[in-house]
């Protein structure tokens, strides 16, 4: 009952500053007032410029906070997430490739590219768990090589960059934001994401098992090459859309799971909708503080969900040493 | 029989299971036992031939972990059971975990979470339970009244097969033993006698019996 309550209150947190966002902005909240009364000219600045911007941080945060829970009940490890383990940055070296060899700048082709990426990256790493029987600090350690691989090969990319303004474009976008989000971006990011929130959602029950170990839930008939299967292009779709759409926004998947787990408890079909709705309140949050921190030069997203993650990942790193092992 | 790629086969083996029946694989480390028992509850392919299970099966993994801390009731709750019937107050009751429910499997010692994790397997639904060394993590008086109520449950309609390795007590409460030797043979036999204590564990072996238990004097070996 207690943890109904809690969900409603998140709920209505989100609604308020989701409505609070649509009036913050170039031309303040005069736009939101003259959009909603009809305004001919207010109507096309408020849809094309101030919206896209909110509703990009919810779907952005509800897919990565949901994508990282689950990660973590399949993973069993509070520390796996997919900006940590390299998902996220490989995917983001498939659209620099995809800019630099292919010439690719529509945001739909990009999509398509970080989606081959991510699929490989999480399909690394769920083999790892599977094949490899790895214990929490392997997984970890292998997922950061990744990273670091990934991260090295963009690296390769920038230096060799034809002209210093393509590279700083590019380091810009890797940095993470939701400013510049389109409408017609969100023609394809909305679906992907819920198509993504969805297939995940299923999953609830058979996380659930896993926490007796593989075995167990097997026996129980959870098919853990099934579960993987799902989970793997539900989170493909969702980190994919998300970097093409806003770059690399990390740490949103470690730090709404770990706090919601001491509010609602471990079990992971329990934290995955309320990691959705706490993880789009958290970078709807993150993408304000930006919008009104930000002075001369704009703050990007990423850089603020970052600061925010790394304590807390500190955190969870020294906690479950002493508790999760 | 199969075993993990890098490992010989174990077998051959042809056997029926009887429902009823308490079960016990015996042997020496590393002979097969887990393998064996993760095949027959369908968990590895065989190597050859089948294994057929006409009804449905649980099964208890040796490594005594929940991978997070969890209430006792919600880990119980994983068996997808409903926690409110007579028949689950009274195995609680016969594991003593009653009134261990609330507390969460971080806080509980070794021997309750094997407790906990035992329960979880038995009241999943199946009545045929494969259970890998269940009685590893308890203290040794602990170990016989659970095997005695393992006893009462097959007496009851319900099927156990484990591994183990308190000979001693598996004598006292099983009633077909199946043997794995280091030569990754098998053998099952219906009672536990000198000969088949030799044959799985290549060793000579004395079995006194007194009244219903038995003593064992092993020969030291070369």
């Amino acid at each position: 009952m207690k943890q109904i309550v809690r969900m409603k209150f998140l709920l209505l947190l989100l609604v308020a500053m989701f409505l609070f966002s649509l009036t913050q902005g170039a031309l303040g909240p005069e736009l939101f007032v003259q959009a909603l009364l009809g305004d001919p000219w207010a109507w096309p600045i408020f849809i094309e410029i101030r919206f896209p911007r909110p509703c990009a941080a919810i779907l952005l945060g509800a897919g990565l906070g949901m994508a990282g829970a689950a990660m973590q009940g399949f993973t069993r490890n509070p520390l796996a997430d997919h900006s940590l383990l390299g998902v996220s940055s490989t995917a983001a070296l498939c659209c620099v490739i995809g800019f630099y060899w292919l010439g690719w700048s529509s945001g739909w082709l990009l999509f398509l590219t970080a989606l081959f990426g991510s699929i490989l990256a999480i399909g690394v790493i769920y083999s790892l768990v599977r094949y490899q029987q790895l214990n929490s600090t392997v997984l970890i350690l292998s997922g950061v090589a990744l990273n670091a691989l990934a991260a090295a090969l963009i690296s390769l990319f920038l230096n060799l960059a034809p002209s210093p303004f393509a590279a700083f474009e590019v380091m810009r976008w890797l940095l993470g934001s939701v400013a510049n989000v389109k409408l017609e971006d969100l023609v394809w990011f909305f679906p992907s994401t819920l198509v993504g929130l969805w297939l995940i959602s299923y999953q609830g029950k058979h996380l659930d098992r896993l926490s007796l170990g593989i075995d167990e839930a097997q026996s129980l008939g959870t098919s853990f090459v099934k579960v993987g299967f799902f989970l793997i292009i539900g989170s493909s779709l969702i980190v994919a859309s998300s970097v093409a759409v806003a770059g690399v926004v990390g740490f949103v998947g470690i730090i709404v799971p770990h706090l919601l787990r001491l509010y609602l408890g471990a079990l992971p079909s329990k934290l995955l909708w309320p990691s959705a709705v706490g993880g789009a309140l958290l970078t709807l949050f993150a993408d304000q503080l930006v919008l009104h921190l930000s002075g001369g030069i704009p703050l990007q997203l990423g850089v603020v969900t970052g600061l925010l993650g790394a304590p807390i990942f500190l955190h969870v790193a020294l906690r479950g040493a002493k508790q999760w092992q | 029989m199969s075993a993990h790629p890098q490992s010989p086969p174990i077998g051959p083996l042809d056997l029926n299971i009887n429902i009823g029946e308490l079960m016990v694989i015996v042997g020496p480390n590393g002979a097969g036992k887990s393998t064996l028992l993760k095949t027959l509850a369908g968990l590895l392919p065989p190597h050859s031939g089948d294994v057929k299970r006409f009804v449905q099966t649980t099964y208890l993994s040796q490594s005594n972990q929940i991978h997070w801390p969890l209430p006792v009731w919600e880990v119980l709750q994983l068996s997808g059971m409903d926690l409110e019937t007579a028949q689950f107050a009274a195995m609680i009751t016969n594991l003593g975990i009653d009134h261990i429910l609330d507390k969460y499997t971080n806080e509980i010692s070794y021997g309750q979470l094997a407790r906990v994790r035992l329960c979880r397997s038995l009241i999943s639904p199946g009545l045929v339970h494969f259970l890998d060394e269940p009685f590893a993590a308890l203290d040794p008086p602990d170990r016989s009244e659970i095997f005695s109520s393992l006893r009462k449950l097959c007496d009851q309609g319900h099927t156990i097969v484990m591994t183990s390795h308190d000979l001693e007590l598996c004598y006292m409460f099983a009633n077909n033993f199946l043997g794995v030797n280091r030569d990754n043979a098998l053998k099952a036999s219906p009672k536990m006698d000198a000969d088949f204590l030799s044959w799985v564990f290549h060793q000579r072996v004395q079995v006194h019996k007194v009244q219903d238990q038995i003593m064992l004097k092993w020969e030291q070996r070369g």
